[in-house]
């Protein structure tokens, strides 16, 4: 029994390790990556196109929308973050219900790395939009008294949108394994189903607040501009 | 410890990799595809626009063409009901200018061919008539017939042979010749008994001539300047052809009546 699966190290030399979770990721990405290979190599722009295509463009577009209706005004220039933060997250989820498979999601090196790579991406498209200077005057407001909560506020919420992905999907697979102990039968089918909803659920909050958090860091030029 | 810092390092790695992998493979293409489909969608439907647009237009002059042509079609047929109806007309005319015409000509022969019978039975009543009358007479004619005759003759100058009378002498106080024409010859007795009713009558001085007509028949004559006096079985034959003919006229009448 273990907690993430950080732990399981496939291969190690020195600092340079394998584990389970970069395995998993490793595997997802090709799965990602080599199904989009895949299907977008014969696109059509004819009227009528493959079932694949069409699944690829309803997952596009509603990101596109989605990233649209929180308020950024070039939804395509955040499309390919935001969206590679949903799809990565939801297929790591979703892809619990094959036996044996651990998520790497939940491992909290893998959340944190998520929410590393938003704290990063934040900042970035706020400079990108609105300059150094404008950007870092944004956390000197309302009042310059509020610098310091806005810094903490940064990082907590990094903190926040780790730890919430990875208890969530930790959790699930401790209740999980612990159900399966007291109630072979039934019942862990059942949670299991309700981890596949709470891992959608989970990867639409997490895209959803960093595509609010970027929103924040640029709306504030568009809010100065104006 | 719960984060292994490699492996933070390592999925920030892994992650940056695949957003560069979907942007490449997924994002790009799709939204590129899509890009071009909706542009696509945008010029069909222009051109379906344009199209309709077209349609619209070609609807309306055909329509307008129709009408046109309805509204042509109506006169025509207007004009060639006219005309039909004038040429109808102008037929119907001719037709009936030439059934009067042949009408006419029906009756104009009718009567014709009537007035050519009747006068073909009258030549032939006539001439049955003279025929007979000149046998019999032929039969009858004897020296005492033409003394008779003679008798009458000289009787009808002496009552109305005043017209002849009157035509003698001429203008010029010349007198005229006399005439005395007979189908018989004349005997010398009833020459001058002839010749003396004729002095009576003209004067002694008038030239009188005898001649011996070559009428059918039985009579005698005298002709003075073209005014005769004459007595003639053909008068005789006349007078009963008159009558006949009078007999004729009233005999529908009568039968007219008859059949009331």
């Amino acid at each position: 029994m273990h907690l993430s699966s950080d732990e399981v190290i496939l291969w190690q030399s020195g600092f340079l390790k394998l584990n389970l979770t970069i395995l998993t990721t490793w595997a997802l990405m090709l799965l990602l990556g080599g199904g989009a290979w895949l299907i977008t190599r014969r696109l059509s722009t004819s009227i009528t196109i493959s079932r694949w295509q069409s699944m690829l463009e309803i997952i596009v577009t509603m990101a596109h929308r989605q990233i649209g209706e929180v308020g950024l005004q070039k939804p395509e220039k955040y499309l390919p973050f935001i969206a590679t933060l949903f799809l990565f997250i939801s297929t790591a989820n979703l892809c619990t219900v094959i036996p044996g498979y651990e998520p790497p999601t939940g491992s909290l090196s893998t959340t944190a790395a998520l929410a590393l790579s938003v704290f990063i991406a934040v900042p970035l498209f706020g400079i990108a939009e609105s300059g150094l200077v404008g950007y870092l005057k944004t956390y000197a407001e309302p009042t310059p008294i509020m610098l310091p909560f806005n810094i903490v506020g940064e990082l907590t919420r990094t903190m926040a949108l780790a730890v919430r992905l990875f208890g969530n999907m930790m959790s699930g697979d401790m209740i999980l394994v612990i159900l399966l102990t007291i109630s072979p039968l039934v019942f862990p089918v059942l949670m299991n189903i309700l981890g596949l909803l709470t891992g959608m659920v989970q990867a639409y909050i997490f895209s959803i607040l960093a595509t609010v958090y970027i929103a924040a860091a640029t709306r504030t030029r568009e809010k100065s501009t104006s | 410890m719960l984060i292994d810092w490699f492996t933070v390092a390592a999925q920030l790695v892994n992650f940056l990799i695949l957003l560069w992998l979907l942007k490449r493979f997924l994002y790009q293409p799709v939204l590129k595809a899509l890009d071009e489909r909706e542009k696509k969608i945008a010029a069909e439907l222009e051109h379906a626009a344009n199209v309709e647009a077209e349609a619209v237009q070609e609807k309306a002059a055909w329509q307008k063409k129709n009408d046109e042509f309805a509204q042509q079609r109506q006169q025509m047929m207007k004009q060639a009901t006219d005309e039909a109806a004038t040429r109808r007309s102008e037929l119907l005319d001719e037709a009936r200018q030439e059934y009067d015409a042949l009408h006419s000509r029906l009756l104009e022969t009718l009567k014709r061919e009537e007035t050519e019978r009747e006068e073909e039975t009258e030549r032939r009543v006539n001439d049955e008539i003279f025929s007979v009358a000149g046998k019999l007479l032929a039969e009858l004619a004897d020296e005492s017939l033409e003394a008779r005759i003679i008798d009458k003759f000289c009787r009808k100058l002496e009552a109305g042979g005043s017209e002849i009378a009157g035509q003698h002498p001429g203008q010029d106080g010349a007198p005229k010749q006399a005439v005395v024409r007979s189908t018989f010859p004349l005997m010398p007795e009833q020459r001058e008994r002839v010749t003396g009713t004729i002095e009576k009558l003209i004067g002694s001085e008038t030239p009188l001539s005898f001649e011996q007509s070559d009428k059918s028949g039985c009579g005698i004559e005298l002709c003075v300047d073209g005014l005769c006096v004459s007595w003639h079985f053909q008068a005789a034959l006349d007078a009963l052809k008159r009558a006949a003919d009078e007999y004729r006229e009233h005999e529908p009448d009568e039968g007219a009546a008859d059949a009331r």
